[in-house]
């Protein structure tokens, strides 16, 4: 069974990305041991490498989870949401190199002399669970591990398109559990015996600034979300805009059926679509039409306005909307059409 | 259709906001309480004294062991073993079973050892060698 995906291809852009990628990582890592050689004469190489990797790894995080909510806030920060998955690829590799050099580095003696075995170890050298203090920190480390394995696993569009958009968007929101843990995995960690405020009241600023943005960004969306009210027409159309509202080549976002659609103005013609693209379910009412395609804000997608399918030889779809247009009013039709069915679009001027 | 997707989203953000400030508070509380503790400690007259390189004294207290170096050598990664028989030159024994990591001067409350008698080890795993032995302090009556 094959499935069609849509390669997203290595242009330019994402080369020069991932080229700066790397080496602003690679310098982060070399700064961090070298800085710490000198700071603190007391700590190994391989403590500092260990803490290098991951502060990089938890670092790399709160970048990736401040993307989202930041390009909701500012469209200008949409490139970095193009490529954000190489970002979270790169961060699974940081961690897991971070975790599996503790669990060797901490958990086991090599010169055969095994103490015990690394993985057991790990989960029961710091068995003091009286006190929350004593809480085996390692154990959020594991699970966050897991949890970013499964994500960069199914990274790739050929899972999303297997999986289909919500069931991979839920699958990828575990990411928020996996953050939460690390910060467990710090704070009943290393925080137990680095005692100065530094470390503790930068992890501290990164929780409440991811948390925060997203908070304020979730409620702001919030309002979005109130349906559309008024009454019917006779053939139960709902009054969702005046014209005028309406920019050539963008939409308006309304809420009808529990769900968000994006009504785009082309020229003087109306069309209706779902606003959640089918990739990744990228908000299609903030992108624009371009060449007579409506354009995904996040990746790129492209669908045609009147019937919502993606241009040949691309094979997506979403739902599309009947759309009236009358005394300079757009009505809309809340009830669905099954995905790419061709619509006439309603247009301006022309009014019955 | 993502509505449900979206609600959820924003009630999962919404109960971490909520939670996971208050978790990394309460954890970095009771942090302090445990230094508090430690700060001052006095070792009792009859703690086990380890000898070495990174010398200290060594008691049990509530079924934990209190670990307290003499002063900090700055040796890299130091852990605490215990261990049935003795350390073979500068070589951890085989079986030799963590109790936990030393962090400098600072005193240490650690998880006690697994059986009666036996040996404490100090080993510094940067420097991969043993660096103070001495004798398992026992359970105070
Ligand atoms: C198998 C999983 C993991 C294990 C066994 C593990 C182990 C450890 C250990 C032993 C430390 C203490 C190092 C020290 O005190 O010097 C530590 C610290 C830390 N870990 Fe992990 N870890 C794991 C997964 C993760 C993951 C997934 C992340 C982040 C994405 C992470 C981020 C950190 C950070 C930021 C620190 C504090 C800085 C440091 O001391 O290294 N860890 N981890
Ligand atoms: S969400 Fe990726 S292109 Fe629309």
């Amino acid at each position: 069974m094959g499935h069609a995906y849509r390669a997203v291809g290595w242009n330019r852009q994402k080369k020069i990305y991932d080229r700066t990628l790397g080496l602003g990582l690679i310098a982060y890592l070399v700064l961090f041991v070298v800085v710490g050689l000198l700071r603190w004469p007391e700590h190994s190489e391989e403590t500092l490498a260990l803490r290098a990797l991951g502060t990089g790894a938890l670092l790399l995080l709160h970048v990736i989870l401040s993307i989202g909510p930041l390009a909701r806030l500012d469209h200008r920060w949409l490139p970095l949401l193009y490529n954000r998955r190489h970002l979270g690829v790169l961060m699974f590799c940081l961690a897991l190199v971070h975790g599996v050099f503790a669990t060797v580095y901490y958990h086991s003696l090599t010169d055969g002399n095994p103490v015990v075995d690394p993985l057991i170890s790990v989960l029961s050298a710091n068995q003091r669970s009286d006190s929350l203090a004593h809480f085996p920190f390692e154990i959020f480390g594991v699970v966050a591990l897991a949890i970013l394995f499964l994500m960069a696993a199914t990274s790739h569009d050929f899972w999303l398109a297997n999986l289909t958009a919500p069931v991979w968007k839920a699958l990828h929101m575990l990411v928020y559990v996996a953050y939460a843990s690390v910060v467990l995995h710090v704070a009943l960690g290393t925080l137990q015996g680095e005692t100065s405020p530094v470390l503790s009241g930068l992890v501290g600023v990164g929780v409440v600034w991811v948390l925060g943005l997203h908070l304020v960004v979730g409620w702001r969306e919030r309002g979005l979300d109130r349906p559309t009210t008024g009454s019917p027409s006779a053939e139960g159309y709902l009054d969702v805009a005046a014209v005028d509202e309406l920019k050539d080549g963008q939409a308006k976002i309304v809420t009808l059926s529990g769900d968000r659609v994006a009504v785009f103005r082309n020229g003087d013609e109306v069309s209706v679509v779902s606003n959640a693209c089918q990739h990744q379910n990228g908000p299609l009412g903030e992108g624009r039409i371009i060449d007579g395609l409506i354009v995904c804000p996040w990746h790129g997608y492209q669908y045609q306005p009147r019937c919502g399918r993606s241009p040949e030889p691309f094979t997506e779809k979403i739902p599309t909307f009947r759309a009236q247009v009358r005394a300079g009013r757009v009505w809309v039709h809340p009830t669905p059409l099954p995905a790419g069915t061709d619509v006439e679009p309603a247009r301006i001027g022309a009014e019955a | 259709m993502i509505g449900p997707l979206r609600a959820r989203h924003r009630w999962m953000t919404t109960a971490l906001a909520v939670v996971v400030p208050i978790l990394y508070v309460l954890i970095l509380s009771s942090r302090l309480e445990e230094h508090d503790e430690g700060h001052g400690s006095v070792a009792p007259v009859n703690a086990s004294v380890v000898e070495g390189e990174f010398a200290g004294r060594a008691w049990r207290a509530d079924g934990r062991l209190v670990f307290l170096p003499d002063r900090d050598p700055s040796l890299p990664d130091v852990l605490l073993y215990w261990s049935a028989v003795g350390p073979v030159g500068e070589d951890l024994p085989a079986n030799a079973h963590l109790l936990g990591a030393l962090d400098g001067d600072a005193p240490r409350s650690l998880a006690g050892p697994p059986a009666a008698g036996g040996h404490l080890i100090v080993y510094s795993l940067g420097h991969a060698r043993v660096v103070g032995t001495g004798p398992a302090p026992e359970e105070a009556d």
